[in-house]
């Protein structure tokens, strides 16, 4: 490897070494300062990830790029680079009230999201699967340990141990089917699948190695009947963890999937469009109608979470014509992730708020009467309720009506009927927050909270969330473009 | 810029201004400090009053040209194609005023009986008046979908924390049932939007022609929409709770102008683009809207509640309409359409004066009161007057509304006239009932003493809406005057598509 090459590669993937320095930076700053390193390498994290933000938007903005090898620069990837960094940030904004309450634990937390985020860069920003595959481990390695980070907390344990069990198993079945892949068509490369063509008597273990490549993604984006963890790691992981797994996770995930959507259309695979199908619609019944009968609000948005990434899955679906997939339908995907991870976030951000003596109160009955205390953090709460739930004119609505708008134009009615019918349910559990906090009264003692006032990061990170709710809702423009740019590139 | 071409751009702009002083309202009353209640009032109240002054202006320079006026056009999401396409004739024209009249009445009879957080209830009802004006100015399907959907939030607050006992049970009801129409609507929109080449400009769907049973499914989801919003039986079972849970100014606008949304859109929308697949449901739909004036008038007559009475009888009353619209010639679509406007009034006066009683007496029970008109002879007057206007007494409004309907019906098919006139007698007997035994009789009140009568305040409620009850009620041609292009223009569209299309099938 010559200097050019190495000078390339660098560049190539700037964002992604100012991440990786800045989490061994980090994992300095805590192991020097072992009193007050807590906050500082909060601070320090802080400066990592917005400086790292710039720099994909930097290359974004003028991508001339050229793929260096294994690692992959074009649109989709620079665009999902700075999705995941953005939601990076938004978290460790969001996990300040818990830093606070954990500072022993603060300095690793902050390494950690550094490295998953690294991971999580990995998982998509490569063409080749193992690579994919050891960035999965990164990210779910890292995510496994902030799961479980509220060690005094028994469900935080729980959660670890379960998510840690049933992701190895999950990651198990992945790598199999990588290796399936690769016996058949002897590349571990998604762009060079094309140029493997398979004789035709060899069918059985293509089909075998796509189908233990979709459970194992299908895992990790939570779709039904996969998504048996998600509610009790989500409730169980402290609030600012759950909603980066609801949205970095996700993103990463799909991403990956996306580009293996592509790549399958080189493959005799059968019917994955039928498969997928039933998974969104499952996916659709269980995620809402799961969500009705919680009494844990955390618990109400793992399984929105569960409901929202069946809409991301109906917005893939329904660009599959004559079982090919066109990857144009994945603009709307795009979309709706960046949709989806401002609200999500926002809403996150209020709930790592409840916080009761370092505890989490996050039941229904902990929002009793929050509108009248604390007015200004419900109005911000039932905003990014409204805008899960799709009203306009917020974000939520103008991510799910551009789904819908591909699946009507595609001939897919049927489903979007389907998919607009269960957001109907949905309707019910997002609204039911908004009663607690507001219809029933006053509250009769004190809202359990972290402190008086919210903390500035987390303000900061509730205004941005709001402000970009509304901006994304009524002019969605730029960001559409975006979104369609990126999806280009998948051509 | 000087004063002329300042005026000018107010002339250009006015429908947006209309539409949108109200949040304008609302930002200058997020500013000031939550207790001054008064102060809070008083300017909920000028600005809504001012709102009603700029929605006149729309009045006086209305030119009843027959096609949509004050239009304003401008790209919103280009890359949906979508637009901000602003426009009334002489049905949206009316139902503006409505809702501009309405609005500050609402306020100015909540002064007493909204006493906690009387900031919040102003901006929910503000915003509440943008949401309903937008949907009777826009011209876009997408933009008015926006607008349908908005107007759920505020209405949803305003029931669900300044309403009755079972508020929330009736919030939720309220919010999903409407909802569940819409939802289907939008995939109707958007299948429409891409039939018609990419638009939603409602302009161009307008000349867009669907085969049959593509008309009949997307007719079948706008009507579901409406016919909950209007509601027509079987869809009604939502009015009652929210009627009768909401506070007094949610009840007036619920059942003054959210009522007429359904009405407006089957007029605006669902009519005119589905001719073939409207004929088709015609009698299905005509059945549903004598069932409910009959069912409702029924349901109405055994209530020992005002309210809920009242309730019932919008949904007896709201089927005339229907039927009126449903006999597609032109005397029965002006009756329904005078109709509308009359129920607005005088079921919007009947809630304002429950209100006002129910502040006296804290009940609303009928066997609770009794003689009403020795203790309160204004309030008795004003009752009777309002009462007459809802059973249609002639020299009120709505004798002309209901006629028109039913006389367009009898035109058509003739046993749902009858039937039909049927709810006007029955209306007259649950009505007169009640006000017999309310106003007449022993006098008796829950409180045991007696009742302060009208105030300066609610006097200055009632004398509007019943200046408007005579007015529109002896001489009713101004009004029908503006409503006449649009429907012979509507009229002609549905001919004109109906026709096309034919040719179209036969090809």
């Amino acid at each position: 490897m010559d200097l050019n090459t190495l000078k390339n590669l660098f560049y190539a993937g700037y964002p992604i070494w100012v991440l990786t320095a800045g989490g061994l930076l980090c994992l300095t700053i805590n192991f020097i300062f072992t009193k007050r390193g807590g906050m500082l390498t909060f601070g320090a994290g802080i400066l990592v990830l917005g400086y790292a933000l710039y720099a994909a938007f930097q290359q974004w903005l003028n991508s001339n790029l050229a793929n260096q090898d294994l690692l992959v620069t074009d649109k989709v990837t620079l665009f999902f680079i700075c999705l995941v960094i953005f939601i990076g940030f938004l978290s460790l904004l969001n996990s300040y009230s818990y830093l606070k309450l954990h500072e022993k634990i603060a300095g690793d937390m902050v390494t950690l999201i550094l490295f998953s985020i690294v991971g999580m860069i990995f998982l998509f920003a490569s063409d080749h699967l193992l690579v994919n595959f050891i960035g999965l481990e990164t990210m779910s390695l890292a995510i496994y340990v902030m799961v479980g980070s509220n060690k005094k907390d028994i469900r935080s344990n729980e959660a670890a141990m379960k998510y840690y069990i049933m992701g190895s198993v999950a990651s198990a079945v992945l790598l199999y089917g990588i290796a399936l892949l690769y016996a058949s068509c002897r590349t571990f490369r998604l762009s060079e699948l094309a140029l493997f063509p398979m004789s035709p008597n060899l069918v059985f273990l293509p089909r075998i190695a796509v189908i233990l490549l979709l459970v194992g993604f299908l895992f990790k984006m939570a779709i039904v009947p996969f998504h048996f963890w998600v509610p009790d790691v989500y409730e169980g992981a402290p609030s600012p963890v759950t909603g980066f797994m609801a949205t970095g996770v996700k993103a990463a995930a799909f991403a990956l999937f996306i580009r293996l959507l592509t790549a399958l259309n080189y493959l005799p695979t059968g019917k994955v469009s039928q498969i997928l199908m039933v998974c969104v619609v499952l996916t659709l019944l269980v995620g809402n109608l799961g969500a009705i009968v919680q009494d844990n609000v955390k618990r109400m948005l793992a399984y929105s979470s569960i409901s929202h990434a069946g809409y991301l899955l109906l917005g893939l679906l329904v660009g599959y014509k004559d079982g090919k997939f066109d990857a144009q339908v994945s603009s709307a995907v795009l979309f709706y992730l960046i949709g989806y991870s401002v609200m999500t976030l926002g809403a996150f951000a209020v709930l790592s708020l409840m916080v009761d003596d370092k505890k989490e109160a996050t039941q229904y009955a902990d929002l009793h009467g929050l509108g009248y205390a604390r007015p200004v953090l419900a109005a911000f709460f039932s905003l990014f309720m409204l805008s899960l739930l799709g009203i306009p004119p917020t974000v939520g609505f103008a991510a799910k009506y551009n789904i819908f708008r591909f699946a009507v134009s595609n001939g897919y009615t049927g489903l979007a009927i389907f998919g607009i019918l269960t957001s109907l349910i949905s309707a019910y559990y997002y609204l039911r927050p908004l009663v607690m906090m507001y219809f029933r009264g006053e509250p009769e003692n004190e809202p359990r909270f972290f402190g008086a006032t919210v903390p500035f990061p987390i303000l900061f990170s509730l205004i941005f969330c709001a402000l970009a709710v509304i901006y994304l809702g009524l002019r969605p423009d730029n960001y559409l473009h975006m979104a369609q740019l990126a999806a280009d590139a998948l051509k | 810029m000087n004063f002329i071409t300042f005026i000018n751009f107010i002339n250009d702009h006015i429908l947006t201004l209309v539409t949108f002083f109200p949040l304008v309202a609302v930002m200058v009353l997020l500013l000031i400090p939550r207790e001054e209640t008064k102060a809070l009032f008083g300017l909920g109240f000028f600005f809504s009053f001012l709102e009603f002054v700029l929605s006149l202006h729309l009045y006086f320079h209305f030119k009843n040209t027959g096609s949509f006026e004050f239009i304003e056009i401008a790209p919103w999401i280009p890359v949906w194609n979508i637009q901000y396409l602003m426009g009334i004739d002489g049905v949206s024209l009316w139902l503006i005023l409505l809702t501009t009249l309405l609005t500050p009445l609402a306020i100015l009879a909540s002064r007493t009986s909204i006493t906690n957080r009387v900031k919040e209830f102003l901006v929910s009802v503000l915003i509440l008046e943008t949401g309903m004006i937008g949907v009777f100015c826009a011209l876009d399907l997408f933009l008015f979908y926006v607008f349908w959907e908005v107007m759920l939030v505020p209405m949803y607050f305003i029931i669900g924390v300044w309403g009755g006992q079972r508020r929330i049970y009736a919030a939720i009801k309220f919010f999903i049932y409407t909802m569940a129409g819409s939802v289907l609507m939008l995939i109707a929109i958007l299948y429409l939007y891409f039939k018609a080449g990419n638009t939603f400009n409602l302009m161009e769907i307008y000349d867009t022609k669907l085969a049959l049973p593509a008309q009949m499914w997307v007719f079948a989801a706008f009507a579901l929409a409406f016919a909950i919003k209007v509601p027509l039986f079987p869809f009604h079972t939502w009015l009652p709770d929210a009627h009768v849970e909401a506070p007094t100014a949610g009840s007036v606008i619920l059942a003054g102008v959210l009522l007429k949304m359904g009405t407006y859109g089957f007029f605006r929308f669902a009519m005119p683009l589905f001719p073939e697949a409207l004929v088709i449901f015609q009698p299905y739909l005509i059945a549903l809207a004598v069932i409910g004036i009959v069912y409702g008038a029924l349901v109405a007559m055994v209530q020992p509640d005002i309210k809920k009475l009242v309730a019932y009888s919008s949904v007896s009353h709201m089927g005339v309409v229907m039927l009126g619209l449903f006999s597609l010639n032109k005397t029965g679509i002006e009756g329904g359409l005078y109709q509308m406007i009359n129920h607005g009034i005088s079921t919007g006066a009947l809630f304002l004066l429950i209100g006002v009683l129910y502040e006296r007496t804290h009940s609303r029970l009928i066997v609770d009161h009794g003689g009403l008109t020795k203790m309160m002879p204004w309030y008795a007057t004003v009752f009777l007057i309002v009462t007459f206007s809802s059973i249609g007494l002639p020299l009120t409004n709505g004798f002309v509304g209901e006629f028109l309907s039913l006389a367009g019906t009898f035109q058509v098919i003739r046993w749902a006239a009858i039937v039909g006139t049927s709810g006007v007698v029955l209306s007259a007997v649950y009505m007169l009932w009640m006000v017999e035994r309310v106003m007449f009789g022993e006098i008796k009140n829950p409180t045991g003493h007696s009742l302060p009568d009208l105030k300066t305040r609610e006097i200055f409620i009632f004398l509007p809406l019943i200046v408007l009850i005579f007015w529109m009620g002896i001489y009713p041609k101004p009004f029908l005057d503006k409503m006449s292009r649009p429907i012979d223009q509507m009229l002609i569209q549905m001919q004109s598509s109906s026709m096309t299309s034919e040719t179209g099938g036969g090809k």
